[in-house]
This record gives C-alpha cells, structure tokens and sequence, in this order.
C-alpha cells in the first residue's frame, strides 16, 4: 500500500547568533501507510516536536522549514511554504492531517462550551449549518465514547476530567475524517490508566478509518505497545528507523541500546540493579557540529570516523540505523536483553 | 555543622498513625487523606503510588506539617510532632525534608546554586562561613555536580541539574528522611537514571529512609522497597515491592498494574476501548470503598461501608472480596 505520510530530507531550523541557523531537525525521512503507527521517540531538544509542527505548517514564525519531499494523502507539499501558502496548509490541516496535542487544557478554549468548539472544528473544514455541525459534534463526542455526550455538549472543559478532555481534542482531530493523525506526547498529563483508556481509543479509531498514526512520545513503554515502526530522534537526527519488534528485540544503535537500558526493568531480583546512565548530555542547538555522529562524545562503542564522518542509515533487520558500528552491533545482541519493554 | 546521626534513635524514622487531611471546599469539606497509617525505618524506601488526585501529595506535605492535619499522629525520629508550634518543630525539620517535581518552581531564579543550597545551614544558623561553604561543596560533590555549579543559576542548569540541586539542598541538614514528590517524573529516561542512582547512593551511604511519591509504577517498583497504594484519600493495599509487582491483590492495584506501559500483549487491538470517566472515584465522605465506580467486584457491601485496612504478614489490604494470606 502507498504512504499516505512520506516525508525526506525534512529539515528543521531556528535563528542563532549572527545570522547563523540552528539545526533542530536534519534531513529527516520516513513514510506512514494507511493504518499503521510510526513512533516518533526521543528525549527533551532530539526534534521530535519540531517534526511534528512542520508537518502540520505550524511552526513558530521564526522557524525555517524545509524538504524534498513532503507528500501527505496524495498531494506534495515540500515547495509550499505555509506563510506564502496558507490556504493550502489550512485546507491540509485537519481535513488530511490532524494533530492531537498534549495538553488538552491548553488546547481547548475555556470560555467556549465543547459543542461550540466541536462544531466550529467541523465548520472550520465544511461548508455545513451550525444545526448540522452541532449534530456531528455530538456524533463525534459519542464516537470518543464520552459518558452522556448530550451533556458535555453543553459543559466547559473545566468541568470535565483529564481523560475527557483530552477524548474531547480527539473528537476535534477527527471532525474532517484526516488521513493522518499527529499526536504530540498525547497521553503523557494523564494517570496510566486513564491513557491506557485514550491509547486504546486512539487504536480503535484508527482501526476503524485507517488514518496513519504519527506518535509522538519520549515513553519508550507506550511505543512497545503501541507502535508498528518506531523513528529514534538524537539531537534533530534519526539514528534508527525500525520495526518495533526489531528495535526491541536488538537495538541496533548505541543511543537506543542506551536508551534502553536506563528504564527499570520490571521484575527484578536480589540487589536493587543499578541503572545504565548514559554519560554526557545531549548537545544544545548551538553545539551541534555538522561533522560526525551527534551521539560520538557519549558513545560507548565510539570509532575515531564517528567523529568526522557522519554515518548514512545502513541496512539492519526490519529498517535501517545511522552508525558506522552498525554491521557489528546487531548480531551478538541476545534478544532477552531487551524484551523487556 | 548538621550533627551526626544519634546513634540512639530507634530504627523507626517515621511513625504515622490515622492521619487525616481535610480541605475546605465550596461544597464543604473535603476529607484529602483519610485515616492512613505508615511507617518508614532507617534506610528504607517507601513508595506511595496512586493517580492524581489520591492525596499521596497531601500527605507528603502533612508529615512535614506543611499543611494542617485534622487528625492522627505523626512521630518523626522518636518525637511527637503533631501539636509542636511552628517554632518548636523548626529543630524537627532538619530531620527530614521535601524535594519537589520542579526544580525551578522550587528553587529561586535569582539566587546562585552555591547560595541555595547554603540557605538552610543560614537559615539554622549552622556553621561559620567557611565552614558553611566546605559544606556545600560537599554536598554538590555527593549529587555529582562539579565544584563550580557554586557559581551558576538555575536556568543555566538541565532538567537533571536542577534536580540535583534540590536534592542537596534538601540534605544541607542531614535529614533522616526525604520526601520525595515526583522528584523524577519531569526527566528523561537517562537523566532520571541518573538522579534515581544519585538517590540509591545517597541512601547506602547515609542511611537515608525514602518517601518516594510518585504516579510511575516503574519506578516505583525499582526504587521502594515496600509499596503503599493510595486512592481516594485511603490506602488499599500495602506490601513488600516484589509481591505487590507480582501478585497485586486489591483490585485497584490490579488496574494501575495492568494500565503500565510496556506490560501489554503486542497483538494490538483485542480490547474494546471503555468509555471516559472511568477515573471516578467515591469521595472520601461518602462512606463505602473508594473503587467502588470502577470495580468489577464491588457489591452492596462495598457501597454501604468502607473496607477496614487489614494487615498481614508484611502487608495490609482494604478489600470485602480479598483476603491477604497471612
């Protein structure tokens, strides 16, 4: 099946000192299909955010934007910039591609009831009454299984919980049935339970319009049980790109090994384990030289090209990783080690 | 200079017994922490889990008398300090301390690491200057920071930084005891591996007794050594952290457990997703068991009166349907 995302040499920046560019993201490529969910995973500053905003043409005015490729439901994008076309954009959002933000308090209006918002999401797209829009509203607010939907038409986002709130911003995603959904660390203010509850709608609405699903997420547990293909972010590049099965079951670059093994392993016997720091920090914006790995200074299986040569994403089982290591790290790897997600 | 550890303190750091918090709201009171009794001894990690909202925060702050009680008793080191005066409880506060999510909500802008750090030994009016600055010096040097993180402010620091600072802030005076609210949550993987190690340190070299409060199960499970779990207001279940891991018994526990991220069957797509307000808990004054909105097992039992806190062996359990074997 064709993607219905696909994006390369997406790059990201943002203005320094001197009228130099800070890269925040750098030649960034991978490709949804119809269904299926691409992780997004990183920590604080990898570009993981900054990915999704400019997917969505929804980066800061002082961010510069740029690729050779992106494609989303059919239609190429890379050579419209959303300020000398924003029409085109806004017609991208929300009726092909969608986001779903972290802080559903911060993304709904507190002084407008959940009908008005709903509704005005499906104006925003269709040329529909508002009688109409309010009746789809309150369809959409039932497809997210919110509890009395009639009610919470008329309710402000203060009066609902964390878990409805954000069920609310799905609602809002979905009103012009997008072929892609962004989520943005969607679940990460709310209990595990109550995340539980919304990843599982999440899936079921995905499995049920086969819209793409980009998530977007530093929790590497949600990515073991959610995604099908996971993208590993460090300090605006990808270094690995894999099946999920695969990226558990033997990590092939050393930032995901280590990754990996700093979380609590569930289970644990006799002494309390130490967990496995990785050394160093993670490069700010201005530290970020062109040349090499990003990841050689902190790197435990560092070779002297690491530092000069940038590796290009070679070949591993079920995708393919960035590191000149590569050829060596996959193979001894016992899968126990990592199973554990 | 803070003393040395008495020798002669009983093995019990922290003593609280039926501690109840209520707040005033505008439909009345509204019972926070319900009756809860908890022990910590020297060097142990306790860890109190539950979902926002439950009252572990509340009752972080009551032990350290940050907010007020409504009943119970809490003995800190061997003392009573439920009816102490502000002014009588300052010498008790050196005995245990707070460290908070956020580092820089909780540490002043303006004021260097070096100054901030110091503050408490000032404010306890511990120590020459000399002596005040060796001590800082030392206590960066114990949360791994280098010597000249004296000199910058917060803003200057990472995440993990930041809370490093809190941390040897909150053991400028040689505590017994940390509370520890969501002190790692804010981090990433690898910083917070970092800090939870620092702690780990920390604890095998001083003896330190952990209140770990925290929504993260993970790391709760590797952190505590006894689990306590906390829904509204109560406790429900109490255990050593491998059994509680294990073999949850409370129902509640059995769902917190089941919800962790990465436990789950990697063939997707099995469950039906339930519908929302399904974090609805039963208030604290309404009697009956708080799980009873969510509880598959909840009868008319369950709704009339609520489940007393049964202990076991080295656990407790307040379930009607449960019983912790002995």
């Amino acid at each position: 099946m064709d993607p219905v995302l696909d994006v390369d040499g997406l790059s990201v920046s943002f203005p320094g000192p001197r009228g130099t560019r800070l890269p925040a993201v750098e030649d960034l490529g991978f490709a949804v299909r119809p269904g299926e969910t691409l992780a997004i995973v990183g920590e604080s500053g990898c570009g993981k955010s900054a990915t999704a905003l400019a997917l969505l043409g929804l980066l800061p005015a002082n961010a510069a934007a740029t690729a050779r490729r992106l494609r989303i439901a059919g239609t190429e994008l890379s050579s419209a910039d959303p300020r000398s076309s924003p029409e085109i954009w806004r017609r991208q959002r929300g009726g092909r591609i969608a986001m779903i933000f972290q802080e559903p308090l911060t993304a709904l209006n507190p002084v407008l009831t959940i009908g008005e918002q709903v509704a005005e999401a499906v104006r925003a797209h269709e040329l529909v009454s508002w009688r109409t829009a309010r009746g789809r509203a309150l369809d959409l607010l039932r497809r997210v299984r919110l509890p009395s939907p009639e009610r919470c038409l008329e309710a402000y986002p203060h009066q609902l919980s964390g878990g409805m709130r954000q069920r609310v911003v799905i609602a809002m995603a979905l009103a012009c049935r997008p072929a892609v959904l962004v989520a943005d660390e969607p679940t990460t203010a709310l209990d595990v339970t109550v995340q539980a509850r919304v990843l599982d709608l999440i899936g079921e609405i995905q499995r049920e319009t086969r819209a793409a699903l980009v998530l977007i997420t530093h929790d590497l547990g949600v990515v073991a049980d959610r995604a099908d293909r996971v993208l590993v972010m460090y300090a605006g590049r990808a270094v690995e790109t894999r099946h999920a099965r695969d990226l558990f079951a033997a990590p092939a670059h050393p930032y995901t090994r280590a990754l990996l093994a700093a979380r609590p392993r569930p289970g644990w016997t006799g002494p309390r384990p130490r967990l496995a720091e990785i050394p160093g920090r993670v490069p700010g914006l201005a530290e970020r030289g062109a040349a090499g790995c990003r990841f050689a200074p902190r790197c435990a299986s560092v070779l002297p090209d690491c530092h000069t040569l940038r590796p290009g994403p070679r070949p591993v089982a079920g995708g393919e990783a960035a590191c000149h290591r590569v050829a060596e790290t996959t193979e001894p790897e016992e899968p126990a080690r990592a199973a554990c997600a | 200079m803070p003393p040395a550890p008495d020798p002669t303190l009983c093995d019990t750091i922290l003593e609280v017994h039926d501690l109840s918090v209520d707040y005033a709201s505008p439909h009345g009171r509204m019972r926070a922490v319900d009756r809860v009794s908890l022990s910590i001894r020297r060097g142990e990690t306790l860890g109190l889990v539950g979902e926002s909202g439950c009252g572990k925060s509340t009752l972080g702050r009551a032990i350290l008398r940050l907010v007020e009680l409504s009943a119970g008793t809490i003995r800190l080191a061997g003392t009573d300090v439920t009816g102490l005066s502000r002014a009588a409880l300052r010498p008790l506060r050196r005995s245990a301390q707070m460290v908070f999510q956020d580092p820089l909500a909780s540490l002043d802008p303006r004021w260097t690491v070096g100054r901030l750090v110091a503050e408490p030994l000032v404010i306890h009016g511990l120590g020459s200057r000399p002596e005040r600055q060796a001590r800082v010096r030392d206590l960066l040097d114990r949360v791994g920071l280098p010597a000249e993180a004296v000199g910058r402010f917060p803003h200057e620091m990472s995440g993990g930084q930041r809370q490093r600072v809190g941390i040897a802030r909150a053991l400028a005076l040689a505590p017994q005891l940390l509370i520890l609210d969501e002190a790692v949550s804010a981090l990433d993987v690898s910083v917070q591996a970092q800090v939870l190690n620092v702690l780990a340190d920390l604890q095998a070299e001083l003896g330190l007794a952990y209140l770990f409060i925290s929504h993260d199960l993970a790391v709760v499970d590797h952190v505590a050594d006894r689990v306590a779990v906390m829904l509204g207001g109560r406790l429900v279940e109490t255990g050593p952290r491998a059994r509680l891991a294990g073999n949850p018994l409370h129902p509640y526990t059995q769902e917190l457990l089941g919800a962790v991220p990465g436990h789950r069957d990697h063939s997707r797509g099995r469950q039906e997703a339930r519908e929302a307000g399904d974090d609805e808990v039963r208030p604290g004054g309404e009697g009956g068991c708080p799980f009873v909105p969510r509880c598959t097992l909840a009868t008319g039992q369950c709704r009339a009166e609520a489940p007393p806190l049964r202990a076991a062996g080295s656990g407790s359990l307040a379930c009607h349907h449960v019983a912790l074997a002995a």
